[in-house]
């Protein structure tokens, strides 16, 4: 097979785009990487040597958080370039993700970025089909197939062998860029859970090239002739690879419509209303506040309370607005939960999007991942507002916004740290899917080896 | 060793083959003479299982072949009338990979012999096929089926298209395998290398085989045979 043209050319093409993506995909890795690096750095300086201010106004004045790049991030990006990286935490509000990738760039990056991983799932299946379409239809057509069984071979040992034909030529050409994806790993200096991780990946991939490998099989033992075979592979390409995706988005938001951003800030807005404002003194949730308080104490005025009214009444405030976003957050949370049960549910009929899903939970680029380190920005947000606001209610008095916090103070709030969920964590949540794929190569599989058994050669 | 037992194709209302029956003997080659279409190749494709017969028989070395599709071609070897090969791989290299598929592994020099054996020369057996002529893969498709060491042999028009020399020699090659016990069922147009070779020449008509004449002492002349030929089309 190594000797026929066609394939030297598409195995030449194939290398070509995928060294370009795995060499564009480790530049922007390391790139972002030193970018995430830097930039963590100089947020958390920026917050221990801003100028000397009261605690709570430093809670205005904020900070920012980043999501960690992984290792093989670079070999698969997910949803990053859409969900963007960097959050802003301040107090009174949680935001969204700022600096999508795919915000500087043109309508181009829709169609997927040039990772590896796209390559590997999108482009890699059509030189499969390529490779095998015409591995039945063509014999039976050219007369070869009739010599062929004459010779007594048994279908099953047929199909046994053009799929270890293929496998052989696939395994040539992939094998090259999975070592150059391990030694990308190795430059970035990963450790043993993202080698286990890689490996995975591997494996999976291999998986999805296998159930290529059985349906261009079938599809050319059960068309008569190539160019039926050929159209009929593409047609299944089409349908899992582009269609199916598409579809699954689409029916998802049709069954579970996300809310405009108007709703959603109407209702926030809403609900804020309905609490404590630390900013505002006649408001009445605040005064019905003061006056428990008060007498809980058994005092006549904020003043003599044994803490600052000011710092505790921010932190009730904080509390309430926090307990707001969250709930709302939930809602869209719930909404987007349901989204990607369709997703998970509509992957079953499509390898690509199981291999996908798989693939960017491996690297900790999907959707999952992104809300996990939402979640944990939120919860340090909290945290750190809460820090701030103790501080003035506890070594403050009343009234005093005029007392200042320095360096010393600040360098001792607490940090943000997050890294990648363990995989051990992870691969419960993968199970259902990695069922489903090896299903599916079974199924394809076993479907091939009986339309194998069905072949006429006339 | 090629026996057919009322043997029937239908498809839909046309019949294809019609109760046919027939017993070649080893060392027996048996020609089908008749037009397109009238069920010479069909039989063969009974034989070789790739039609399922509507009703009857088609056994081989006493296999029925619907019956026992794999081990039935263990004693048979075919040989279409285009051989097309693998053409990125030499001649030997394609004769290595059909004998492997039959299950037998030669040695280099038994395949190079087949080769030989069957007209091919030895430097050309080193050339990939794509540079073969129609007569030289022809020789390798015959080298196939003498590596398979076969006791019933199937021929579908073998030599047309090929110079008269080369028809010549597979001729010679046929003679020397009915010398060996070779039972063959050979499908052709040519009259005149029926006349040389066949012990029995049959003619078919829309199905049905209508006349069988007997040559066994090459004694019929093709003049004869054409006329009935022309007869009873």
């Amino acid at each position: 097979m190594l000797r026929e043209r066609r394939l030297q050319i598409a195995a030449l093409l194939l290398s070509g785009l995928f060294l370009l993506s795995l060499f564009g995909a480790y530049d922007y890795y390391a790139s972002l990487k030193k970018q995430h690096e830097e930039a963590t750095a100089t947020a958390r300086d920026q917050w221990e040597n801003q100028e000397e201010k009261n605690p709570h106004s430093a809670a205005h004045y904020g900070t920012y958080v980043f999501k960690p790049i992984y290792p093989l991030s670079y070999f698969d990006r997910g949803v990053d370039a859409f969900t963007g990286n960097t959050l802003f935490l301040e107090g009174h509000r949680s935001n969204q993700a700022k600096h999508r990738g795919a915000e500087d760039r043109s309508s181009f990056a829709r169609l997927g970025v040039l990772t590896p991983a796209f390559v590997l799932a999108m482009l890699f299946p059509l030189f499969i089909i390529v490779l095998g379409f015409g591995s039945v239809a063509a014999e039976r057509e050219n007369g070869n197939l009739r010599l062929l069984l004459a010779q007594g071979v048994h279908p099953t040992a047929l199909f046994w062998g053009k799929s270890l034909g293929m496998w052989s030529v696939v395994l040539v050409l992939s094998a090259p860029f999975f070592i150059a994806g391990a030694s990308g790993l190795l430059v970035a200096g990963a450790g043993g859970e993202h080698w286990l991780r890689y490996l995975l990946t591997v494996l999976l991939y291999l998986a999805y090239f296998g159930c290529f490998i059985h349906l261009t099989l079938l599809l050319s033992a059960a068309t008569g002739t190539p160019n039926a075979s050929l159209v009929a592979s593409l047609g299944v390409w089409v349908l899992v690879c582009l269609i199916a995706p598409k579809a699954a988005v689409n029916v998802a938001k049709q069954l579970y419509p996300t809310p405009s951003a108007q709703d959603y800030k109407n209702s926030l807005k809403e609900d804020l209303e309905k609490g404590v404002d630390g900013h505002d003194a006649t408001d009445e949730f605040t005064k019905k506040l003061e006056a428990e308080t008060l007498k809980k104490y058994g005092v006549d005025s904020v003043q003599h309370l044994p803490f600052n009214w000011d710092g505790f009444i921010m932190q009730k405030g904080e509390e309430h607005e926090t307990y707001v976003f969250q709930k709302h957050k939930q809602r869209l949370l719930d909404v987007y939960e349901k989204q990607q049960w369709v997703h998970r549910a509509a992957a079953i009929i499509s390898p690509y999007m199981l291999t996908n899903a798989i693939s960017q939970r491996l690297a900790g680029t999907d959707v999952v991942s992104y809300f996990d380190f939402l979640a944990a920005a939120e919860r340090y947000r909290v945290k750190l507002v809460g820090e701030l606001n103790e501080d003035l209610t506890k070594n403050f008095k009343y009234g005093d916004w005029d007392g200042k916090r320095g360096k010393a103070f600040f360098a001792q709030n607490t940090k943000f740290e997050y890294s990648l969920p363990a995989l051990d964590s992870v691969m419960p949540g993968l199970a259902s899917s990695a069922l489903a794929m090896l299903t599916w190569l079974l199924v394809s599989g076993l479907a091939a080896v009986f339309f194998f058994n069905k072949i006429r050669p006339v | 060793m090629i026996h057919a037992i009322n043997l029937t194709k239908h498809y839909g209302d046309k019949v294809a083959l019609d109760s046919l029956d027939l017993d070649i003997a080893p060392g027996e080659i048996f020609c089908l003479l008749g037009q397109n279409g009238a069920g010479k190749t069909t039989t063969i494709n009974c034989f070789l299982g790739f039609v399922q017969p509507s009703s009857g028989q088609a056994l081989i070395h006493g296999l029925d072949v619907a019956q026992y599709p794999i081990e039935s071609k263990k004693h048979l070897a075919y040989l279409p009338e285009v051989v097309m090969l693998y053409p990125n791989l030499t001649g030997l290299e394609n004769l290595d990979y059909f004998s492997r598929l039959a299950g037998c592994k030669h040695k280099k020099e038994e395949l190079l012999l087949s080769l030989t054996t069957a007209g091919l020369e030895e430097k050309d057996s080193y050339r990939r096929v794509s540079e073969y002529s129609k007569g030289m893969r022809q020789k390798v498709g015959i080298a196939i089926a003498l590596a398979k060491k076969a006791k019933a042999l199937f021929l579908d028009e073998p030599t047309s298209g090929l110079d008269p020399k080369a028809s010549n020699d597979f001729i010679n090659i046929l003679l020397q395998l009915r010398n060996d016990g070779v039972a063959m069922l050979m499908a052709t147009h040519d009259i005149f290398r029926a006349k040389d070779v066949a012990n029995r020449i049959g003619i078919m008509k829309d199905g049905r085989l209508v006349n069988v004449l007997d040559n066994n002492r090459n004694m019929l002349h093709a003049k004869e045979i054409e006329e009935l030929y022309l007869q009873t089309i």
